[in-house]
């Protein structure tokens, strides 16, 4: 137990006191995830990490995020182009992938993978999720940029 | 009951704090209390400003009427009267009028009078909006000595104000922005209406220096304020002026401003104004869309009200812009005309000088005369390079280039279409890093700048969370560290470009100089010197490149980072390929005429931030990115350094091995490490040793270039910081993360830590524009210290020691 957790505690005591959630919701949002079931074909990467350090390097300040899922790793750069633009660089190993989709809300954009290297000139700020086609289908979960 | 002289007294002082309803209302309160003759004229006189500025300035000259019929028999009394009939005819554009009244009545005012100060200023104003600058200036020291008579903290400070607003005017920024600094914080101390005001000013002077980006926030907060406390005319004036800063970035976003504003103030009566905010609507709209013949009829009637109003400056303005546009749509005739009457001489401003020499220019390529073009382009850029000089400030030399940015691009493309080699030249060197061209001045050391860095440096240890109260502080230091070192004065002078033939000499037979041009929108060049050839080279079109460009710095600082195997193998071929491509651009096609030759390299702007000594055709080989060949001839053939002084910052693992190895090679180098490795102690450092080496992590900042940082035990070393340098090191080492990275400013200027070593006095900058790995630079730099302290010259060190691997650091300046 973290010296955190007796708030959390208190604090989920208060909402289900004051404000508890409509005693359907839990099943229903149950059902409307796997009826969307967008996942089915993707296996999911998992997040290994999100540094603003460069591990080796005199520098700092760019964000470095990596996911992996058995022998593949994903490696991000991500830029800030100015408040609500970023630029996303991607290196990608041993997954054979060949393309990459990117979407962000309802908006989708594709880039081809060249030796394992893609890039996305400018994407809005904010939650973005990408799927790699190739060998294996991946996913990352869905990450801030 | 309250007599007549205290309810007068207390409107003043309603009056004096911007509260004109409640003036109004003590005022009429006095009139009905029985004052005599005299004390009646001079509330009346009072009231009258008061309805005025409420919005009724017909009424308010009703009352000036009103007080001299009462028939006081006193000069002071019908002067009182006179001036404040001027002021209302001033607040209605009615300068003419203003100006006479003013004169006719300003003598008889008593001295040490309130009276008397109000209308020096006043007259100030109207001199100011006649445009006769140096009087206006005389008027607002003579205010400000009977302000500080008076002992009117608040009058001084707004006179001093008002000095420096006119010093503005004959473009004086240096001086100007002294004044208003020096005022700022008297005037900060009273309504929130002075401190818009004062901003409103500044952003003025902003606008000047070519930093309208900074200016139009300001105006837009200003422009609330007024409008909140109902100030419609000054609120409008405000406006007028930031619809004019966006004319230069967002035509389409000044002319909606511009268009609002402009019915705004015939809604208030206010037609001079309106006139006035015309000239941006018809200058936006040209700027848009090639114009049409009603627009040609409708400014030149523009240019006829304005004159009738005395507005002369506006209307030449309006005239030196509408030749432009007349020639754009092929009326050479109406140019013609338009030029003519819109002539400047040497007491107009500098945009107008400027302007006047592209419209001229624009009017000899219609007729095919393009060395007749480049004559006018020549004279536009050395009156801003005369201009520039006034500066002491590298952060303001670079943005007022953009008031040159125009001129520079025409002639480049002249120079490009004409072809000689000579022509391309000359341009290339007059186009690009406009500020490497005037002579530095060491400025004196400012000891409350240096403290203000040093409490920045307390507060950038950990970045403050944005909003908090540390946040704001550290914001507000770094403005006020920016703005005092844009009031060091310039030497004055500036470098004359080199000729061909000199540089063709220095060159001799083992360099070549590689200047890459972009003509400014869709092709890259490069003119290639050599003891055998001068040829200009067409790389092609720049888009793909720029593209390709774009995603390098993330493969370089990825590469330099700790990667697993599998990952950095994908990442070092990444990098590669690019390598090649960005290669294959840009030297592969020069590789013949270079041979084997050491390269002194000017880069277009565009190309900030190439590995040079990375790509394929360079590795091992000399090369140094100079500014332009005219400044490497002037700083090359550098001497053995005799001392050299080594500092290690902390957090980087092999920072002190690389110190001390390197430091080892040097006799006598002394070595900074640990807790010794002090912002003071480097500076102090610097000032005694040839060569300075810094290991330590580095951080370029986009925003505010010459924040960008070199981390030492006590904090970062920041370009500002070298401005506390008594005598500056010949060679500087940055062994430290995208230190050599720069900011694009205007296309071809660029500023960055590496721009303020340079501009400060060092010959040879070596750095990195990207990350760079703690083993290789340890490795490297001690190569190359190796090599330099055998007498290799920097740049032939560098590329011996990285010849089998290869990295991203980069000799600036002059490499030998």
């Amino acid at each position: 137990m973290t010296e955190r957790d007796p708030i959390f505690t208190d604090l989920r005591a208060m909402y289900e006191d004051l404000d508890p959630p409509p005693a359907h919701l839990a099943d229903a949002m149950i059902a409307a995830i796997a009826a969307e079931n967008l996942d089915a074909d993707y296996e999911l990467l998992s997040l290994l990490g999100r540094s603003t350090e460069l591990v080796g390097t005199r520098g700092s300040g760019v964000i470095t995020i990596e996911f992996s899922h058995d022998e593949t790793s994903i490696l991000l750069r991500v830029a800030e182009v100015d408040e609500t633009t970023r630029r996303v660089d991607g290196w990608v190993t041993g997954a054979g992938a060949s393309h990459a989709r990117l979407t962000a809300g309802d908006q989708t954009w594709t880039a081809d993978v060249t030796d394992g290297r893609f890039e996305f000139e400018s994407l809005p700020a904010g939650l973005i999720r990408i799927y790699f086609s190739g060998d294996t289908e991946l996913a990352t979960p869905t990450f801030e940029i | 009951m309250l007599a007549a002289q205290e309810l007068h007294r207390r409107g003043l002082e309603h009056l004096h704090q911007w509260r004109f309803a409640s003036a109004r209302r003590e005022f009429r309160r006095a009139l009905t209390r029985d004052p005599s003759d005299e004390l009646r004229a001079r509330i009346l006189v009072s009231l009258a400003l008061v309805v005025a500025e409420l919005g009724e300035p017909d009424a308010g000259l009703e009352l000036c009427a009103e007080a001299h019929a009462i028939g006081v028999d006193s000069p002071e009394i019908t002067a009182l009267i006179t001036s404040q009939e001027a002021a209302l005819h001033q607040r209605r554009g009615e300068y003419e009028r203003s100006l006479a009244l003013y004169e006719q009545s300003i003598d008889d005012l008593p001295d040490g009078s309130l009276e008397l100060a109000n209308s020096l200023n006043d007259l100030g104003v109207v001199r100011l909006r006649v445009g006769d600058f140096a009087a206006a200036e005389a008027d607002f020291a003579r205010t400000a000595a009977a302000f500080e008579e008076l002992g009117d903290a608040i009058g001084h400070a707004t006179a001093l104000h008002n000095r420096g607003y006119a010093a503005m005017r004959r473009w004086d920024l240096a001086a100007a922005l002294r004044l208003m600094e020096e005022a700022r914080p008297v005037l900060a101390e009273g309504s929130q209406v002075g401190l818009a005001l004062v901003d409103q000013d500044r952003a003025e002077a902003l606008i000047h220096a070519g930093m309208s980006s900074e200016a139009v926030p300001l105006l837009t907060s200003s422009a609330a304020i007024l409008g909140r406390h109902r100030h419609h005319q000054m609120r409008a004036e405000c406006e007028f002026v930031a619809a004019r800063a966006m004319l230069a970035t967002d035509p389409q976003r000044a002319l909606r401003l511009a268009r609002r504003t402009a019915q705004r103030l015939r809604r208030i009566g206010s037609e001079s104004w309106a006139l006035r905010t015309e000239v941006v609507v018809a200058v936006a709209e040209a700027r848009l869309a090639p114009v049409s013949s009603a627009w040609l009829e409708r400014t030149d009637r523009l240019a006829g009200d304005l004159r009738g109003h005395h507005l002369d400056h506006e209307a030449q303005l309006l005239d030196l812009n509408a030749a432009r546009a007349a020639t754009g749509i092929g009326e050479v005739d109406v140019a013609l005309a338009r030029l003519e009457r819109g002539r400047t001489s040497e007491t107009d401003s500098l945009t107008e000088r400027l302007l006047e020499r592209a419209a001229l220019c624009d009017l000899e390529l219609a007729a095919d005369r393009s060395s007749e073009a480049l004559v006018h382009l020549r004279t536009g850029l050395d009156l801003l390079h005369d201009w520039q000089s006034s500066f002491g400030s590298l952060d303001m030399m670079s943005s007022v280039v953009g008031h040159g940015r125009g001129l520079a691009t025409t002639g480049i493309r002249i120079a490009l279409a004409d072809g000689d080699p000579e022509v391309v030249f000359e341009w290339s060197e007059r186009a690009r890093a406009l500020t490497s061209r005037v002579v530095p001045v060491r400025p004196p050391r400012d000891d409350r700048a240096a403290a203000d860095l040093m409490e920045i440096r307390t507060l950038t240890v950990t970045e403050p969370e944005p909003g908090t109260a540390e946040a704001r502080r550290l914001a507000e230091l770094r403005e006020r560290v920016r703005r005092r070192a844009w009031l060091d004065a310039g030497s004055g002078e500036v470098h004359q470009i080199s000729d061909l033939e000199d540089v063709e000499r220095a060159l001799g037979a083992d360099t070549a100089l590689v200047s890459y041009l972009w003509d400014g929108d869709a092709r890259l060049l490069a003119l290639v010197v050599t003891d055998a050839v001068r040829q200009l080279v067409d790389l092609g079109p720049s888009a793909p490149l720029v593209r390709v460009l774009a995603g390098l710095r993330a493969d370089l600082d990825v590469n330099a980072s700790v990667l697993g195997d599998a990952m950095a193998r994908v990442v070092r071929l990444g990098l590669e390929r690019r390598l090649a491509d960005v290669a294959a651009a840009l030297v592969q096609p020069v590789l013949d005429l270079i041979g084997d030759r050491r390269v002194v390299l000017a880069q277009a702007g565009i190309l900030a931030g190439v590995p040079w000594s990375m790509l394929p055709g360079l590795v091992g080989r000399p090369v140094t990115v100079a500014s332009g060949a005219t400044r490497w001839l002037a700083v090359r053939g550098l001497p053995q350094p005799r001392s050299a002084g080594l500092v290690a910052g902390p957090g980087v693992p092999r920072a002190i091995e690389e110190v001390k190895q390197s430091a080892a090679r040097w006799p006598g180098a002394v070595a900074l490490t640990d807790g010794d490795a002090t912002v003071a102690g480097t500076l102090e450092l610097a000032g005694r040793v040839d060569l300075l080496h810094v290991s330590a992590h580095g951080r370029h900042a986009v925003e505010n270039p010459l924040f960008s940082g070199l981390l030492l035990a006590d904090g970062p070393l920041f370009g500002y910081d070298l401005d506390q340098l008594a005598e500056v090191p010949e060679v500087v080492v940055l062994s430290a993360c995208e230190v050599g990275r720069s900011t694009q400013r205007w296309a071809e200027e660029s500023l960055g830590m590496v721009n303020a070593w340079l501009h400060a006095g060092a010959r040879c900058v070596i750095a990195s524009p990207a990350a760079v790995a703690d083993d290789e630079a340890c490795e490297v730099l001690q190569d190359v210290h190796r090599l330099m302290a055998a007498g290799t010259p920097p740049a032939v060190a560098l590329a011996e020691a990285t010849a089998d691997r290869p990295t991203s650091f980069v000799s600036f300046g002059a490499g030998w």
